[in-house]
């Protein structure tokens, strides 16, 4: 087990080297330079002693090397934009969207991995019909449009929800208030790995119920509660992690639209905003950071199948 | 049973979450929010040009001198007078008395001298060196006149001082490296009627009132600038009285109108918006052409429709906000396609086999850029793209992401054919940079010599009846030649929360260094 | 990744029973209401898109600022945009656009992803490895990094959106295929065909591809509902086709601006993305669950 995550860490390792070197490659070719050098109002002499001081002058192999060289020794550079140590910015960002996605993510399968289940369990149902209804819905709607419906429905028309930010500034912090505006972006961003969930829970638990030993289970006089917690949910679990693990990276990307919508300070707003002010260090940061976690999180499903699934090898 | 509990559950949590007041009740008394678009670095040197930390520059840190609402007359700042002398190459200033930075300490002439003699040092990559060119010294005379000596007389200064130059504490600055200001700019120190408090990135900025400011206490207690990036939010806070200032655009202003909290004011500002023409490519490099272009367009209709007459259509180069600089004389191009279509075939252009007119072999093709994102400026884009289409071009639109479109449309030489365009500028009647030869901000290379004769002088003559006679026939000259397009001046639209009393009638760069006069109720 | 790649390959009948051909297809899919409309709706949508310049009542790009905003009448059904362009028929066009990006995007990804997932299942070891983990590589890339990237350095065109969503939904494909390929090919009928010589692109040909074709199926269709999806976000984001091109993303992306004096220029083009998205995945899945019984009675 050891031996296998090791290996796996490695690889990841030179994984993340590799899209280092592809996105550097890519940025630092893309026309438009950072945003602080396109200043029209900046004398050109002084734009170009920055461009200078920066290394941008550099042919692009250098520049990797000086920024793999600092990274290795654990320093992200500083950002162009906001003047501060890279790793600060994205530290400060990090909380707030694991906030909203986290948020996102817990009530995605609080949700659907009930209704999944009792959607298998009662087929053609009023509530299975409901339910298959909603989730064809949830993977289907573009998430900004939902977004933007919401904010007109409970911010504008109906006054009940903040529509923006994490927080209303300048009055005290509570839980209260953070909810208020937590639960609007955290539905949004909800809605596709709810509808998704709901229905591979739906269609696993429905392929596991139709097994022998289900019905040896039943016979042998067990409560049909037991029955579904021991031995239906457990191996129904399987291409649910599965589609968790394929989730999570479309996660991310539906972060940055909500963040957008709803302004919230996170990570994908970072993203965007370093994005379009050519904010190379936060770029290169944010792809690290983003790439690490994605890696991460396969290789925690991965284990999580062999937990769940002795017939399943790691290799 | 499990039903029932799990409904009290939900209502209970409805009912928390309404527990809390709807923030229209909740607006706090003394404070002031206002939305910027982005996060901000307070360098008063380097400091990113963007209108985010412009904004918060400005109640932060003072200037020698302010525009005065209403004429857009410099007004004294941290200087109380100031004399030109040897024909406007050196100017004496007279500072306040008293001024003290946040810190405590006194503010000098020689935090003056530090300033200024840092923002022309080569070494440091200081934002606005061009806007100090040619000053040679800074002597302080006593620790309340500083004397500036400039290589050619200098009579904007008083002018382009107010725009966007700082000053910075010496005692806290001497002998730092001023382009890395990072733990200066989490912690600046101003002398404006504003201290900065706190910074959370990507949230918001709160500086808090200054009781010992020297243009009186400050009304308020403290002024939020919240960061928010979309306008979509922005909107919508004012329209909830999470927020109470900011600049909307004319659309908005329909949205919000039903909003009985909230009311709008229109204030014009010296910059003119206008389809540039590259001079120096074809076809534009004929003024025949350009004229065309100009009589084919309905201006009047895009101010009307499009900007929903929030803005003056404009004449030429230069705003009524010019005042006595204005030339009143001139009248805009009529809309006249006949007209256009006259002047196209005069310049040797003739129906091609598909519609599009033809001259020499070539066809009149060419790229219109604009830059994405903002709905009004590409409806206008889409509008002139249309209306050269009825004159016989065959115009492509491309809708650039900003940093290609400033990359583009700001490179001298530029890489446009057309492009929409404007600048924002201090009222100061001198258009080297735009409209001489070679200017920096000339991209679409604009050359005519008596215009850069006549603008040498103006720049260099203290007596105002000659520069106002030598600037009206600059605006002839530039009118005749129509090296672009003007469609209108620009305005800005503010959006104000009725409990905010006395805002000034400036555009909002230069109405935040008049933050201690507003208050709200 | 391996315990992943079990799972995922849908599983299919390792035979096809007897009595299975095309008319069991198309009974079961009959008896499925919802696939029903959805196809209806599809066959529709598309023929709507192909006859655009015939159906459309203006031409999508005619300005006309004198009837801003306007309210249905016969001359704008559902009357017009904040430029005075006829929405239906920017609706028309729409559809034209994003429909080809969608169809267009899904071949990119199909072929590029059948190509390395079959060349990974056929020649197994250090090739197959090496492509698998290009596939692993290229899921690790934040994708909208990649898009906003790649659209800024090449422009953003229709060629270049093409190709950003394509290349950015043949991983899927990829595993797909190759777990189809690796479970066919340790198969009698294969094994038989080896003896007599058969050379491995016949094999490739005549045995491999009929039997993966139907998870194919499966993926080409829902990868349409992703590559139209993704399209209205890259709009909306502004990086997807520019204007005047009406996409029906970029139509939002306009409507957005107005959604407080005119919202209904927001619900139009957004239901109707909604719909093909939710017309084609209900597509896929019935497809799913009518060519593999073992899926069925879901």
């Amino acid at each position: 087990m050891s031996r296998y995550i090791t290996g796996r860490l490695a690889q990841g390792v030179i994984l993340l080297f590799l899209v280092s070197m592809a996105i550097f490659t890519i940025i630092h070719k893309t026309p438009g330079g950072p945003a602080l050098l396109n200043n029209p109002d900046v004398d050109p002499a002084v734009a170009r002693e920055f461009r200078q001081a920066l290394g941008l002058d550099d042919p692009i192999p250098v520049q990797y090397a000086r920024w793999l060289k600092n990274v290795l020794r654990g320093n992200l550079g500083k950002s162009y934009q906001h003047s501060l140590p890279t790793t600060r910015l994205i530290a400060g960002r990090i909380p707030n969207t694991l906030l909203l996605s986290g948020t996102a993510l817990l009530l995605a399968v609080a949700l659907a991995i009930p209704l999944g289940v009792i959607s298998s369990v009662y087929r053609y149902s009023a509530i299975d019909y409901a339910a298959t209804v909603t989730a064809f819905f949830g993977v289907s709607v573009p998430i900004f449009w939902l977004g933007i419906l919401l904010i007109i429905v409970f911010s504008v028309e109906l006054g009940w929800l903040p529509s923006a930010g994490m927080v209303t500034l300048g009055a005290p912090f509570s839980i209260g208030d953070l909810l208020r505006h937590l639960i609007m972006p955290a539905a949004v961003l909800s809605t596709f790995p709810l509808a998704q969930l709901t229905r591979y829970t739906r269609s696993s638990m429905v392929e596991v119920l139709k097994q022998d030993y289900i019905r040896t289970a039943r016979s042998k006089g067990l409560s049909e509660v037991l029955v579904l917690s021991r031995h239906a949910l457990r191996n129904a679990f399987i291409p649910v992690i599965t589609v968790l693990g394929v989730l999570i990276p479309r996660l991310l990307s539906g972060t940055v639209i909500t963040e957008a919508i709803f302004a919230w300070p996170g990570l994908g707003r970072l993203a965007v905003d370093s994005a379009i002010t050519r904010d190379y260090p936060v770029i290169m940061g944010v792809t690290l950071l983003v790439s690490g976690m994605v890696i991460i999180s396969n290789l925690l499903t991965d284990l999580a199948y062999a937990v769940l699934d002795p017939r399943i090898a790691l290799r | 049973m499990r039903r029932l509990l799990v409904f009290l559950l939900a209502g209970a949590m409805v009912a928390a979450l309404n527990a809390t007041p709807t923030a229209l009740a909740q607006a706090p008394s003394g404070v002031l929010r206002i939305a910027i678009i982005g996060d901000v670095t307070l360098n008063p040197f380097t400091m990113p040009q963007q209108l985010p930390t412009t904004m918060v520059a400005k109640v932060v840190f003072s200037t020698l001198t302010r525009y005065r609402s209403g004429d857009l007359q410099p007004v004294g700042d941290l200087a109380t007078s100031w004399v030109p002398a040897d024909d406007g190459r050196v100017w004496v200033f007279k500072l306040k008395r008293g001024v003290r930075w946040h810190d405590g300490k006194p503010f000098t002439a020689a935090d003056v001298k530090f300033t200024y003699e840092n923002i022309v040092n080569p070494r440091v990559r200081a934002l606005f060196r061009s806007a100090l060119r040619g000053l040679r010294q800074v002597d302080v005379i006593d620790d309340y006149t500083v004397r500036l000596e400039f290589a050619d007389p200098y009579p904007s200064l008083p002018i382009v001082l107010a725009w966007n130059i700082p000053i910075a504490p010496k005692h806290l600055l001497e002998g730092k490296d001023l382009n890395d200001l990072s733990d200066f700019a989490q912690n600046p120190v101003g002398t404006g009627p504003f201290r900065f408090k706190e910074a959370v990135k990507g949230a918001h900025i709160t500086v808090e009132a200054n009781p010992d400011y020297y243009g009186g206490a400050p009304k308020l207690k403290t002024i939020v600038f919240k960061i928010l990036p979309e306008i979509n939010t922005v909107v919508a806070q004012l329209r909830t009285g999470e927020l109470d200032l900011a600049v909307v655009e004319s659309l908005h202003k329909q949205a919000l109108g039903v909003a009985q909290h909230l009311t709008f004011k229109t204030i014009e500002l010296p910059s003119a918006f206008y389809i540039a023409l590259n001079n120096a490519r074809w076809p534009f490099s004929e003024r025949l052409v350009r004229q065309a272009m100009m009589h084919g367009l309905n201006r009047e209709l895009m101010v009307q429709r499009i900007l929903k007459n929030d803005a003056p259509l404009a004449t030429g180069a230069y705003a009524k906000s010019f005042g006595p600089f204005f030339n009143p004389t001139l009248k805009p191009y009529p809309f006249d396609v006949n007209r256009a279509k006259q002047l196209l075939s005069e310049a040797g252009f003739r129906a091609g086999p598909d519609g599009v007119l033809v001259k020499d072999g070539k066809r009149l093709a060419f790229e219109l850029m604009v830059d994405r994102g903002n709905p009004v400026r590409e409806q206008i884009a889409l509008f002139v793209q249309q209306s050269w289409k009825q004159l016989g071009a065959d115009v492509k639109l491309t809708a650039e992401e900003w940093s290609v479109y400033i990359r583009r449309g700001n490179a001298l030489p530029a890489d446009y054919e057309a492009r929409t365009a404007w600048r924002i500028t201090p009222p100061d009647p001198d258009k080297t940079a735009e409209y001489t030869t070679g200017g920096v901000n000339n991209h679409y290379a604009y050359s005519n010599p008596e215009v850069d004769r006549m603008m040498a002088a103006a720049r260099q003559t203290i007596d105002k009846q000659k520069r106002i006679a030598l600037y009206h026939k600059i605006q002839e000259l530039i009118y005749q030649d129509v090296p672009v397009l003007w469609v209108n001046y620009q305005t800005e639209i503010l959006a104000t929360n009725k409990r905010v009393r006395g805002y000034p009638d400036l555009g909002i760069r230069d109405a935040l260094q008049w933050m201690h006069l507003v208050s709200t109720e | 990744m391996t315990a992943q790649r079990a799972v995922l390959a849908p599983t299919l009948p390792l035979v096809r029973p007897a009595g299975r051909g095309g008319g069991y297809l198309w009974r079961r899919f009959r008896r499925n209401r919802l696939a029903l409309v959805a196809l209806a709706y599809l066959l529709l949508i598309h023929v709507v898109a192909v006859a655009a310049p015939y159906l459309a009542p203006h031409p999508p790009e005619a300005i006309d600022l004198l009837n801003q905003f306007a309210p249905r009448s016969r001359d704008h059904p559902l009357g017009t945009d904040e430029s005075g362009r006829d929405i239906v028929s920017r609706l028309i066009f729409g559809a034209r656009t994003s429909l080809a990006v969608g169809l267009s995007a899904m071949v990119v990804a199909m072929t590029v992803g059948s190509a390395l997932g079959a060349i990974s299942g056929f020649y197994g070891g250090a090739v197959g490895a090496v492509v698998m983990r290009l596939t692993d590589g290229a899921l690790t890339i934040p994708t909208f990094f990649l898009a906003l990237l790649v659209l800024a350095v090449f422009g953003s065109n229709i060629t270049n959106v093409v190709l950003v969503i394509g290349l950015t939904g043949w991983m899927v494909v990829a595993r797909v295929v190759r777990a189809e390929v690796l479970r066919t090919l340790p198969q009698e009928f294969v094994l038989a065909s080896r003896a007599i010589g058969a050379g491995d692109r016949r094999i490739l040909c005549r045995h491999v591809i009929p039997q993966a074709l139907p998870s194919m199926i499966v993926a080409a269709t829902l990868g349409v509902a992703y590559a139209v999806l993704t399209e209205s976000a890259l709009s909306y984001l502004g990086l997807g086709v520019q204007p005047p091109t009406p996409t029906w993303g970029n139509m939002l992306t306009g409507a957005q601006h107005y959604v407080w004096t005119k919202p209904v220029l927001a619900v139009y083009p957004g239901v109707v993305i909604m719909l093909t998205v939710l017309s084609y995945n209900a597509l896929g899945d019935v497809l799913r669950d009518t060519l593999d019984p073992r899926h069925a009675g879901s």
